[in-house]
């Protein structure tokens, strides 16, 4: 009977060290899958930080409203106020998030404030993808270190996105990132649409706010 | 063989409990090699990220305005980028002459993976560099070129595309504002699982513009 026990109790605790064994080989292959798919949110996300900077940085900078205005934005208040971002201008279509061509309305940072589970994929080789939603959100702040958010319109806005996955560790990765408004980029958009401005383009004379001439381009 | 069937429940037992634990300790360190394995591989692919984005992001320096500061990239039929090559310029002071650095990438099949019935190719990044006096603004092609490191041999993708400031894919050195690029990392000793492991890492980068900037900025 004690030899009966003390087999049945071996038995017992090889098992129970297997059964930890492999409870941990399977903790460690969640973490190195979960590793993966974070890296190629993280490459995914960056690709959708990029296209948002490279949109123009606000609804009044964007070609068409700088050649209609006839003015080139210069100041703080110069820009949209925080209730015109989002859907209130990034027309019915939506955004386009890896492919800006796709959706032209979604012209400028702002519009992609409040896009929710947005899906996006991470494309591996040999037509495998990793599926996720993003959202994103964008905010005025007071400096390129997003130090203070601000309710007033300034010159930089953080955008933040955020990729959820149930694969992913907590099931979510959030990059932020500060896009800030430069005049030279925003002549560079004009002059993709609208031609060269070497005093032959549009005269950027009297401006939104009455300013009479924007130093960048009078020169 | 009386001595065994005297014992022969204890020897049952013994064996059982042997097996446990032998197979426990197989796979104890199966999962650590893998576990090692995964973690130099994702070191490795994020210093060489880091060296792509580092050529990528200085591309063009002391470079004239308004000129091509990278080729086209070449694919193969896989949609892998078999050639890459871009420019730099170094002005020296003293002599007055300008020396224009060439960086290529090459890529080169070294061997296939193979799991189930899945084969895989692998792929290694040469990274050269050449030399070439610039004279007029233009410089003839390097006549000798010399291997420079950062070049890995576990890639089983590598693709570099141009994009254009709305995200098409474009062939046009002109308007190719952002590079993308992507690479899958194999781990250099891959233990034996049903499915082979790879590493995902992409970035996308903004090259342009490289213009002069209108007077008063």
């Amino acid at each position: 009977m004690g030899q009966t026990l003390l087999a049945i109790l071996a038995l017992v605790l090889a098992s129970l060290v297997s059964f930890n064994q492999q409870r941990n080989s399977i903790s460690n292959y969640e973490n190195m899958v979960q590793n993966e798919i974070e890296m190629a949110a993280a490459g995914t996300i960056m690709h959708i930080l990029e296209f948002a900077g490279s949109r123009s940085y606000d609804d009044h900078s964007t070609p068409g409203v700088m050649y209609s205005r006839n003015y080139l934005p210069k100041y703080d208040d110069d820009f949209v106020a925080l209730d015109a971002f989002g859907a209130a201008d990034r027309g019915g279509s939506g955004c386009d998030l890896m492919q800006p061509f796709q959706t032209a309305q979604c012209n400028d940072v702002d519009d992609l404030d409040g896009l929710r589970a947005v899906p996006v994929n991470a494309e591996l080789s040999t037509g495998q993808s990793l599926p996720f939603t993003v959202d994103i959100d964008v905010e005025y702040v007071m400096d390129r270190e997003a130090t203070q958010s601000s309710d007033e319109s300034t010159l930089h806005k953080l955008v933040t996105v955020t990729a959820h996955s149930d694969y992913l560790p907590q099931g979510e990765v959030s990059i932020q990132r500060v896009v800030s408004y430069d005049p030279v980029k925003a002549e560079l958009d004009y002059e993709s649409v609208h031609g060269v401005l070497d005093g032959g383009g549009q005269p950027w004379g009297s401006g939104g706010d009455g300013d009479t001439c924007q130093e960048v381009f009078c020169g | 063989m009386q001595a065994i069937f005297d014992h022969l429940s204890a020897i049952i037992v013994s064996a059982a409990v042997i097996l446990i634990l032998a197979a426990t300790q197989i796979y104890a360190q199966r999962s650590n090699i893998e576990q090692t394995a995964a973690y130099a591989t994702k070191t490795k692919a994020l210093s060489f990220g880091a060296w792509l984005e580092n050529d990528i992001l200085s591309l063009g320096e002391n470079f004239g305005t308004n000129r091509f500061r990278f080729e086209v990239p070449v694919s193969d039929s896989l949609g892998n980028t078999t050639e890459f090559a871009f420019y730099s310029d170094e002005y020296d002071p003293v002599a007055d002459d300008t020396t224009r650095l060439t960086t290529r990438y090459q890529l080169e099949l070294v061997g296939y993976v193979e799991r189930d019935t899945v084969t895989t190719p692998v792929f290694q990044m040469n990274r050269d560099t050449g030399e070439s006096p610039v004279t007029n603004g233009t410089a003839p092609p390097p006549a000798t070129w010399v291997s420079d490191g950062r070049s890995f041999s576990t890639l089983s993708r590598f693709e570099i595309s141009m994009l254009d400031r709305d995200g098409r894919i474009t062939t046009d050195v002109e308007r190719g504002d952002y590079i993308h690029v992507a690479f899958n990392m194999l781990p250099q000793f891959p233990v034996e699982p049903e499915y082979l492991r790879e590493l995902y890492w992409s970035s996308t980068l903004k090259v342009r513009p490289f213009w002069d900037p209108p007077p008063g900025t």
